[in-house]
């Protein structure tokens, strides 16, 4: 569970804006993001495709495109602030304290390359601070350790597999590959973007099932990137949820469910099938998305498809409110507390 | 309709401003059509006319590009063979597109039999240096410009085929065709009014792009000597009758006719580029 | 994979097949009498029936076809009105000149090209991008005859760094001793340096003509091809992992964009094929094109038909090695069935 938030958090973004420069203009794609992950913890980041999940991850490791650009804000790991640190730093953070996979794992792989290179090279980069390792028996070493990070991630006959291509696997087998070079080094925090898009639901729960059981063996947090409300509820620990660019709330699992605060978070519940609910329970969130390139965009991005929004709503940005470890950002939040339980942050 | 239209011609602005190159490429090739045109008509000098006296002299204000071997004036020269290349390369990128494309049409269209056939005879074509054998065909053939004309027609047939092949596949597969049959088109029906247009745009890039090739390959066969013979002015056999000058030192000679073949090749080329990104944003290089 | 390579090989067969049905064909197109243009201008019409009865001229199409094939078999192209020799030796004896001069313009061509497509596609924009975009725009549009002719001017006339273009070897040294035909290596084993430079010089000019009309499709598919490949999911991967820069270009970019680059290659040996003929009009090289455009010149058709025919083999054969060599560089091609 959630660690003590006494506890300095492993990574923690502050305000984080980043825009996009395009030829049909800049792109606001995130703005004053927050959020906090402490060691060990299970986050689930939940929202719309296009509502900037996968930007800020990419933001954070330094692997944006290069149309990107941060305007503000950090984000702290171990602290070192990721935003200013150089292009040698974070490519020595990369794949060692923080690790990431990626959807469709088979084209996430090099298609030319047997998987146990693939591994290999992730372990010798990173085993240049070894150097007791150097020497002719490094290329044996690094096989058995390739193999071995296969056995971890419950691949059968790992010597065998540690030689084959990636076309030559399924879906799921090369989404734990992935995982094995992902986890090769022992990162910290491993963030995995849409880790099940794509793959059938049996394999879906067993990809699930293993990144969140060697977490919590190692001791190592986890991000988990998804669109799917109920796989993250399933498996995270802490829900932060965002939409168009913003994180409009963020809290524990359970509390989001049961007591979600923002409007936005209520609708994207009614609008998730879960057990017994029929066609016609299901609710879709309204409206689109804002388009991120309009210059006057309203303060708060759901006051377009909201039905509580007002004026203050589009002019101010509402700060956010936190009750416990369950933080609002929204003038007319839901279940509103009472004045005691709300701390402004 | 007026809506489509308008939107295309948005984007054709959009294209043209966006890349001026393309706007300079439209206008050499409003140079070089009017001078195919009328070139002869306005050129000072006599292309045909030999001076003794005024042999290999270099530019000046009587003779622009100077003089050849025999006192000719090579700007004329130049001019002229305008016509003559464009003319080769025309006509034989026209024989080529008419049979190429119904050709590819009907094989990605009917399959079968059709299909392997023209495959066959495409692939066939393609087995050879395209250069080497336009060479021997004008060797078999005769050593005529007609037969220049269809050596490079039937080189560049391959192009055509694959073009109208692909996209008649495309509709095929997508079952456009079955949806056309069903509503009670004839086959040649569908081929005429519903293969054809979508095939053209494409077709139409190749098209640019093949006179560009087409005119190389004309002028490399004058050059060593097929198809178009001295006294005629041709772009190729106006270079190759400067070669042997160039060693030492009448440049003028060969590279006014050369530079006139890049400018017009490079035009082609470029027009070629433009009508692809016009045609199909996607393919932008 | 030995059998994949067989099924390559059956494969190649019916171009084989298709390049010899075409010469034979252009050997009966001839205008006029085909009988005439090979007993030569001079002959009596006896002389011309005797020829056309020798060579089967007045059998059906299917018969002679049959004799044709047969006459390949022996090695028998023919015997050249003008010098009299069997066009098969001739021929052989002026390939490895043809060849040198692709050759080292392949590799020059792909020692230039592939890595200004590489930069071009890793530093979009820059000045080597705009350089790329120029080259392989002005290569598609230059003539090879007029690169040929400027680069002798301005190398030879103007600046006279590179020697006179007169052939493979300044007439005051003689070729080493034969063991490919290509003076470069034969020069360089019969440990001969000095004419090994001269024939290097000799091969500057041509070469570098060849090479700039090639380098255009070369640049242009690398750069493509990286650009392409720099946005691939896996790059993304390895960039993620930590990678460095150096083995995310090389190993995990390069090695991958390639692969469509060695495709390109067989195409451009076709290019080179023909643009050869005219490299050697050019700088009065002795190889199998030259030897085609006199014999055309002096409608002397045997040697035509004979280059027309080893051309096109060499070409099947070239995109054939092409196809085995791509085979054992994809692994993914090897799970065919």
């Amino acid at each position: 569970m959630t660690q003590a938030s006494t506890q300095p958090p492993l990574l923690e973004v502050n305000g984080l804006s980043l825009e996009f420069r395009t030829r049909s203009g800049v792109v606001h794609a995130l703005e004053g993001i927050n959020l906090r992950i402490q060691r060990g913890e299970i986050v689930g980041l939940v929202g719309e495709s296009g509502s900037g999940k996968s930007v800020l991850s990419y933001a954070m490791l330094g692997i944006s495109d290069a149309a990107a650009r941060v305007t503000s804000g950090s984000a702290v790991f171990g602290g070192l602030d990721l935003i200013k640190a150089d292009e040698p730093t974070l490519a020595n953070i990369r794949g060692r304290e923080i690790s990431m996979i990626f959807q469709s794992p088979r084209t996430a792989l090099n298609p030319i390359r047997p998987v146990g290179r693939q591994i290999e090279d992730v372990l010798r980069r990173h085993a240049a601070g070894d150097v007791h390792q150097r020497g002719p028996d490094l290329g044996q070493n690094l096989r058995q350790r390739a193999v071995q990070a296969l056995r971890e991630v419950a691949i059968s006959d790992p010597e065998r597999r540690v030689k084959a291509y990636p076309f030559e696997m399924s879906g799921g087998m090369c989404q734990r590959v992935m995982i094995a070079l992902a986890l090769a080094c022992r990162p910290a925090l491993l963030i995995a973007d849409e880790p099940t898009t794509g793959l059938d639901v049996t394999t879906q729960a067993a990809v699930m099932d293993l990144i969140t059981d060697l977490a919590r063996q190692r001791q190592m947090a986890a991000l988990f990137i998804t669109h799917d409300l109920a796989l993250a509820a399933d498996y995270c620990d802490r829900l932060v949820v965002m939409h168009a660019g913003h994180v409009v709330e963020s809290g524990p699992a359970s509390e989001l469910f049961s007591r979600p605060r923002h409007p936005y978070t209520a609708r994207l519940l009614s609008s998730t099938p879960g057990p017994g609910t029929t066609l016609e329970d299901l609710k879709p969130v309204p409206g689109n998305l804002p388009d991120l390139r309009r210059a006057e965009l309203p303060a708060c991005r759901f006051a377009e498809r909201c039905e509580q929004a007002d004026d203050r709503c589009r002019r101010e940005v509402a700060p956010v409110v936190v009750q416990g470890t369950h933080a609002v950002a929204c003038w007319h939040p839901l279940h509103a507390a009472t004045p005691s339980e709300e701390s402004a942050v | 309709m007026s809506a489509q239209r308008s939107t295309w011609w948005s984007h054709a602005r959009h294209v043209i401003g966006d890349n001026p190159v393309t706007l300079v490429a439209a206008v050499l090739f409003a140079l070089l059509a009017v001078l195919a045109l009328i070139g002869p008509f306005i050129v000072p000098y006599d292309p045909l006319a030999s001076k003794a006296e005024s042999a290999l002299q270099p530019p000046s204000a009587a003779h622009w590009f100077g003089t050849d071997a025999l006192g000719r004036d090579i700007f004329s020269r130049v001019v002229v063979a305008t016509r003559m290349d464009l003319g080769i390369a025309v006509s034989s990128v026209v024989l080529s597109f008419a049979v190429g494309v119904p050709l590819g049409l009907a094989a990605g269209f009917l399959g079968g039999w059709w299909e392997r056939g023209v495959t066959r005879l495409s692939d066939t074509i393609m087995a050879f240096p395209l250069f080497v054998l336009a060479m021997g065909i004008v060797a078999a053939l005769g050593n005529t410009v007609g037969n220049i004309v269809l050596a490079t027609a039937l080189i560049n047939l391959p192009f055509y085929i694959r073009v109208a092949r692909a996209e008649a596949n495309i509709r095929r597969e997508a079952g456009w065709v079955e949806a056309a049959r069903l509503s009670g088109n004839s086959d040649m029906r569908i081929l005429a009014f519903h293969l054809f247009p979508n095939a053209l745009p494409p077709a139409m890039v190749q098209v640019s792009l093949n006179m560009g090739w087409a005119i190389l390959n004309a002028a490399g066969l004058s050059f060593i000597g097929l198809g178009v013979r001295p006294p005629q002015a041709e772009w190729g056999i106006l270079v190759a009758e400067g070669a042997q000058f160039i060693v030492s030192g009448e440049w003028w000679v060969s590279l006014f006719p050369g530079a006139a073949l890049m400018l017009a090749v490079f035009t082609f080329n470029l027009l070629g580029d433009a009508l692809r990104d016009l045609f199909d944003p996607r393919r932008r290089t | 994979m030995i059998r994949l390579i067989l099924k390559r090989l059956v494969a190649a067969l019916p171009n084989l097949l298709g390049v010899v049905v075409i010469t034979f064909l252009l050997t009966r197109a001839l205008p006029g009498d085909p009988a005439a243009y090979f007993a030569g201008g001079a002959a009596t019409q006896e002389a011309i029936e005797e020829v056309r009865k020798q060579l089967g001229l007045d059998r059906p199409l299917i018969e002679q076809f049959w004799r044709y094939l047969a006459e390949l078999a022996r090695g028998d192209l023919g015997l050249s009105l003008t010098t009299g020799q069997p066009v098969l030796q001739e021929l052989t004896s002026r390939l490895p000149a043809t060849l040198e001069i692709m050759l080292a313009a392949l590799f020059v061509a792909c020692a230039a090209a592939i890595p200004m497509g590489v930069m071009a596609a890793v530093r979009q924009g820059s000045w080597v991008d705009q350089l790329c975009r120029l080259i392989t725009t002005a290569g598609v549009s230059l003539p090879v005859f007029f690169t040929g002719l400027l680069l002798a001017y301005v190398f030879y006339f103007l600046l006279g760094w590179a020697p006179s273009p007169l052939g493979r070897l300044d007439p005051i040294w003689s070729p080493p001793p034969t063991l490919t035909g290509l003076y470069l290596i034969d020069a360089a084993l019969a440990r001969e340096p000095s004419v090994l430079w001269a024939a290097a010089k000799q091969l500057v000019l041509p070469v570098f003509t060849m090479a700039i009309f090639v380098m255009a499709p070369i640049a242009r598919m690398t750069r493509a091809s990286m650009l392409s490949v720099l946005s691939s999911d896996f790059v993304r991967t390895a960039r993620a992992s930590g990678l460095s820069s150096g083995t995310v270009l090389i190993t995990y970019a390069l090695r991958n964009a390639l692969l469509p680059v060695v495709t390109t290659l067989g195409m451009v040996f076709g290019f080179m094929l023909g643009g050869s003929v005219i490299v050697e009009k050019v700088f009065s090289w002795p190889g199998v094109g030259s030897y085609a455009i006199d014999a055309l010149t002096a409608s002397d058709y045997a040697p035509v038909q004979g280059f027309v025919l080893t051309m096109g083999t060499l070409f099947v054969l070239v995109n054939l090695l092409i196809d085995v060599l791509y085979l054992l560089i994809d692994p993914r091609v090897r799970v065919e069935s």
